[in-house]
């Protein structure tokens, strides 16, 4: 029983943590918009790192790691506010190894494609050869296939004939598409338990490491500004709830390890610990969202900084793999497991 | 990092899942001061006798020395059991005991450890003052030295306990003039000593275990001093240190069982309006929330045990779990009213006739005492981030 990373996971933390400061620092966001050619470039750096495929077996052209070592680097890139499409991706890239789609997986793994997820508006139906019901499909950017979880299946459609038109959207890092999801033709289909599973999981770590930058970002201004003669982390009224946002962090982080080593190690009571990390995770990222954004004062609002990203952020993830309120339905009547 | 118990930690378990099971007293604390205390003492007892006293005490001061994990068994199984908590033992087995261990002499250490780990005495903390909580360095109760005596004058308040403990940690101000955190000295007080008198104070619960203690001419031998005669405030600080990291580690594995308590009445319960309570969706939705938030303190519980286990103490994060604990049972006591209605108020002034509503009040006492939430916020922003200064 130990939850401190081993020295080589912490080491493969620092790494990613590296990566991040020098290719995606928050100051990258600074009056910034969307630019495809950038966000493509990333993704191929982020590739070749091998992070499409971490947790993939290295037969699979994978890393040959785990589940705990993909949600390392999600936290990480988390932080930052990185790119979500890294999320279908990792995901994408395991069902089309498990279905023979090497082509595809081999595609997604070099960063050459990727891959996009649908979340659907109202419930989705699956027939023999397609899906219907309109989705909002996230990260379309050179999508060659879209992950679409349909009751107790996990689905790959094929994007490429798919003419994925991009919506305004409010998260302006992330292109998203909206269409009825019927004519795409289905790549692969499974049973949906392990790729949701592996998506809370993903989704929970990211939106860790968005509550954790979240308050690292406000911690830092609270030693800076002045107001009335003294910085404005000496006020309380300011650094209690910094206080309260690094105990909701830590909380999440702590949370977040265990669910991932449930997964890992296939642990009866895996669904209720997910559930509860992304429910805990995404209650924290919201929250330190909002502290960040108030003690920041009227700077706080403008697109001088980033601290609205991380609240555009985490109200994107809510609904993927599951929001709260199914959660919490469901967690409602997990067992607490008894050793 | 994982999840796993290793062979040893299975069969730790299985031993103590046995014993408690044979020896978990089946009658409830008595809700009566005395007789509580008595209760506590044959608790203690039958541990020690079973070879359980002092789960996390070094072996050489005649505990168990459990690592981190074992001790996070101890209590899972404890919690399992519904075994008695440590109650009037909290102080000497949490603080008192480690303090002395840490601080006294060898002759503290003869005179009083194996006392606590048989039961036969009960300690109190005499620190608070009327004047004097949130801000310990402000206190004004004084002790002169007179040959081998400091002569202790003056008022604690808040002590629990105090009615029925053999001995107390007294920090008093012994250099005249001293201010603030200089001047202090921590002393063991023995409670049948002539000139103390304890005043019981009544409390919203209805069981008063908490008192004011009056000091007139006190006379304390100087060797029971801990520490430096004015050296008092670190060796307080060591007593702190050990309370917030150990006396909460129950709280935050026992939520998990807790909230599950709360769901099964939830099903039980049926409101005014006919219907089961757990049917309405915001009170279902609200405990699932807090059952996530329990799964959350109990993963914190274990990496706090990880890290213990690689740096021996606990640290400033002590105070995240206390202020995390505290919220979270108070969230919960909140929807445990809401659902239950007017039988809430069910009520006789002990907490037998009505845990829930006992408990409801109590979830203030966690967050004033040993450090209140704002204290705790405090800490946190000083000793974890660094932030300026308040004070
Ligand atoms: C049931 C119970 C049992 C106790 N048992 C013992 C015991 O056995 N022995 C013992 O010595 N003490 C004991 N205490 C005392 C306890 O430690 C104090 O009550 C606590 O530290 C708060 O001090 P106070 O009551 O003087 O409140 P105050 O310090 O007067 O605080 C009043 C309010 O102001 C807030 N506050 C104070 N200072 C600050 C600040 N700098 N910034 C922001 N907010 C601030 C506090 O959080 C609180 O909300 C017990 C208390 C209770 C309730």
């Amino acid at each position: 029983m130990d939850l401190i990373p081993t020295d080589d996971q912490q080491q493969i933390i620092d790494l990613a943590a590296d990566f991040i400061i020098n290719e995606l620092p928050l100051s990258r966001l600074f009056d910034a918009h969307y630019d495809a050619d950038k966000a493509r470039l990333q993704r191929q750096s982020m590739a070749q790192l091998g992070w499409m495929g971490i947790g993939l077996a290295e037969d699979g052209g994978g890393v040959g790691m785990t589940v705990v070592e993909e949600a390392f680097i999600l936290r990480e890139i988390g932080r930052v506010i990185g790119p979500t499409a890294i999320i279908p991706a990792i995901l994408a890239a395991k069902l089309a190894h498990e279905a023979g789609l090497n082509g595809l997986r081999d595609a997604l793994l070099s960063g050459e494609g990727g891959a996009a997820l649908a979340v659907a508006e109202a419930p989705l139906s699956a027939t023999a050869d397609g899906v219907n019901g309109t989705a909002r499909i996230y990260n379309v950017q050179d999508a060659q296939a879209v992950l679409a979880i349909v009751g107790d299946e996990a689905l790959l459609l094929d994007a490429s004939a798919a003419g994925l038109q991009e919506l305004p959207w409010l998260d302006a890092f992330t292109p998203v598409a909206r269409r009825d999801l019927a004519g795409l033709s289905v790549l692969a289909r499974v049973p949906a338990a392990a790729t949701v599973h592996n998506g809370l999981l993903l989704t929970a770590a990211y939106l860790t490491g968005l509550a954790e930058g979240a308050v690292a970002m406000v911690q830092e201004y609270a030693g800076i500004r002045e107001t009335f003669g003294r910085k404005i982390g000496a006020y309380q009224a300011v650094r209690h709830p910094i206080a309260e946002g690094a105990a909701r962090s830590e909380h999440a982080k702590s949370l977040l390890y265990v669910a991932a080593l449930a997964l890992r190690d296939g642990r009866d009571d895996v669904a209720l610990q997910l559930s509860s990390a992304k429910v805990v995770a995404h209650r924290a990222a919201t929250r330190n969202a909002d502290i960040n954004i108030q003690l920041h004062g009227g700077i706080g609002i403008t697109n001088d900084l980033p601290a609205h990203h991380f609240m555009k952020r985490a109200l994107m993830l809510a609904p993927w793999f599951g929001g709260r309120k199914p959660l919490l339905d469901a967690l409602l009547d997990e067992p607490l497991l008894t050793i | 990092m994982d999840l796993d118990y290793t062979p040893e930690d299975l069969e730790f378990r299985r031993a103590a899942r046995a014993w408690l099971a044979a020896n978990v007293p089946t009658e409830p604390r008595p809700a009566e001061v005395q007789a509580g205390a008595a209760f506590d003492k044959a608790w203690q007892r039958r541990l020690y006798d079973g070879g359980w006293a002092g789960v996390n005490w070094p072996k050489e001061y005649g505990g168990l020395g459990l690592n981190g994990v074992r001790t996070l068994i101890w209590w899972e199984e404890c919690e399992r059991a519904r075994a008695p908590g440590y109650e009037r033992f909290t102080i000497a087995l949490t603080h008192a005991g480690p303090t002395i261990i840490t601080r006294g002499t060898e002759e503290h250490k003869a005179a009083y450890l194996e006392n606590i780990l048989k039961g036969e005495t009960i300690w109190c903390q005499g620190f608070s003052e009327p004047g004097a909580g949130s801000d310990l360095a402000a206190l004004k109760t004084r002790g002169e030295i007179d040959g081998d005596y400091l002569v202790v004058n003056g008022q604690k308040t808040w002590t629990s306990g105090a009615a029925t403990a053999e001995f107390q940690e007294l920090l008093i101000r012994t250099e005249p003039g001293s201010e603030r955190h200089k001047g202090l000295t921590w002393i063991i007080c023995d409670m049948s000593t002539p000139g103390i008198t304890v005043q019981p104070i009544s409390t919203m619960m209805g069981e008063s275990d908490i008192n004011a203690t009056f000091y007139d001419n006190v006379r304390i031998p100087l060797k029971n001093v801990v520490g430096e005669v004015g050296g008092g405030w670190s060796v307080a600080m060591s007593t702190l240190a050990f309370e917030r990291g150990n006396t909460f580690l129950r709280d935050q594995i026992s939520m998990a069982g807790k909230v599950e308590r709360a769901i099964e009445l939830a099903r039980k319960t049926v409101t005014a309006d006919g219907n089961r309570a757990i049917e309405d969706k915001e009170i279902a939705r609200k405990l699932a929330d807090l059952k996530a938030d329990a799964m959350g303190l109990r993963a914190m519980a274990i990496m706090n045990v990880s890290n213990i286990d690689r740096k021996g103490q606990p640290g400033p994060e002590g105070s995240m779990v206390k202020l995390l604990v505290s919220q979270v049972n108070k969230q919960l006591m909140e929807v445990v009213a809401d659902l239950s209605g007017q039988p809430f108020l069910d009520y006789d002034g002990t907490r037998h006739s009505n845990e829930w509503t006992f408990d409801h009040m109590w979830s203030w006492v966690l967050t004033i005492a040993g450090g209140a939430t704002e204290i705790q916020k405090e800490i946190i922003a000083d000793r974890v981030l660094n932030l300026p200064r308040s004070r």
